[in-house]
């Protein structure tokens, strides 16, 4: 009887000790706020991750191009994580790729949604056909998270904050001020987001024969639609940067180590756009900020 | 023996690890799909193809 309570008590006191080795070694992750704001904003992009294969190029990049500053953090298990600072504002964070030894180049920037129910995003996004790259989990520092494609193939994360979401701020020179998914299927990118986000969808003929769709709460955008116009483009999200001036930082691309995929495009009358890589081959856009 | 205890040891705690949510990789470790734009070189709108953007 003896021997058996012994072993009992040593059973109990291995799985202790194995589950305080395993939380002392979990992932951490900065919060998305400097500090906690007390609101969110479910249904917004809140955030921008970058997944990259050279993190200190995408840093001198960056820094280049749009005056970022970055902060490392260790965040477990020996990995790191680096926020992306706007003036005091943290913006993004950069995720070191090379520690997941996926055997492709995944250098990409992935845009993070607030949603209140990361679980129920999942469900839904699944029940329409999407798939997840990540199930969601709780992050210590960050949030419940999950990584989805969408039911066409882009992808994004979703996230509840643990700090709350980042206030209103105005849009800003350097700062992320659009994001928009690019598919070859825009009824059903219309259909799944709605679902997803409890968006509402409108539309504006931008052009002649050539209508760009919303994502709205209520009746303010929260982000764009647009059938595919790059080829051999995968159906992505893509993240757009406000430049006073396209061209002047067209020209500092690759001086910076980046390349010029599209070149200046003006934009309905308001804008000019262009679309770059970074040093390891993550897209982003650049569009002029304030508009015309 | 002692030392095959102390690897199996190992690699049980390794393996519950990987079964225990706090135990979690990177959450983007799963993201295993080549970035989108990583091979795309050049491409010409032609002045005819709008792209986008805050309107």
């Amino acid at each position: 009887m003896t021997s058996k309570i012994l072993k009992t008590g040593a059973a109990a006191v291995a799985a202790a000790l194995i589950v305080a080795a395993c939380a002392s070694t979990s992932i951490r992750l900065p919060p998305i706020t400097s500090m906690p704001s007390g609101e969110n904003r479910y249904g917004v992009f809140v955030w921008h991750d970058l997944l990259t294969t050279d993190p200190d190029a995408a840093k001198r990049f960056y820094g280049g191009l749009f005056d970022w500053t970055f902060e490392d953090f260790a965040v477990g298990r020996g990995g790191s994580y680096t926020v992306i600072y706007h003036g005091d504002k943290p913006i993004g964070g950069i995720v070191d790729a090379r520690q997941f030894d996926s055997g492709v180049n995944v250098s990409q920037w992935i845009p993070v949604l607030s949603v209140a129910d990361v679980d129920a995003a999942v469900a839904t996004t699944l029940a329409a056909g999407g798939e997840t790259f990540a199930d969601p989990v709780d992050i210590e520092g960050r949030g419940r998270m999950a990584v989805i494609g969408d039911p066409q193939g882009a992808v994004m994360t979703l996230l509840r904050s643990a700090s709350g979401d980042p206030r209103y701020d105005d849009l800003a020179v350097g700062g992320f001020i659009w994001n928009e998914v690019w598919t070859g299927n825009i009824p059903g990118a219309l259909d799944f987001y709605s679902r997803l986000a409890d968006y509402n969808t409108s539309r504006t003929s931008i052009r002649e024969g050539e209508t760009y769709h919303y994502l709205s709460q209520a009746t303010v955008p929260v982000a764009g639609v647009l059938q595919n116009p790059v080829p051999g483009l995968r159906p992505s999200w893509v993240s757009y940067v406000g430049v006073r001036d396209v061209d002047e930082t067209l020209a500092r691309v690759e001086n910076l180590g980046g390349r010029i995929i599209v070149d200046t495009v003006e934009t309905a009358g308001t804008s000019d756009a262009a679309a770059i890589v970074d040093p390891s081959g993550a897209g982003l856009m650049l569009q002029t900020w304030p508009l015309k | 023996m002692q030392r095959l205890r102390r690897i199996l040891a190992t690699l049980a705690l390794a393996g519950t690890c990987a079964l225990l949510s706090g135990c979690n990789p990177n959450v983007y470790a799963g993201v295993d799909i080549g970035g989108p734009w990583v091979d795309l070189g050049p491409v010409s709108m032609g002045g005819s193809i709008h792209i986008g953007g805050r309107l």
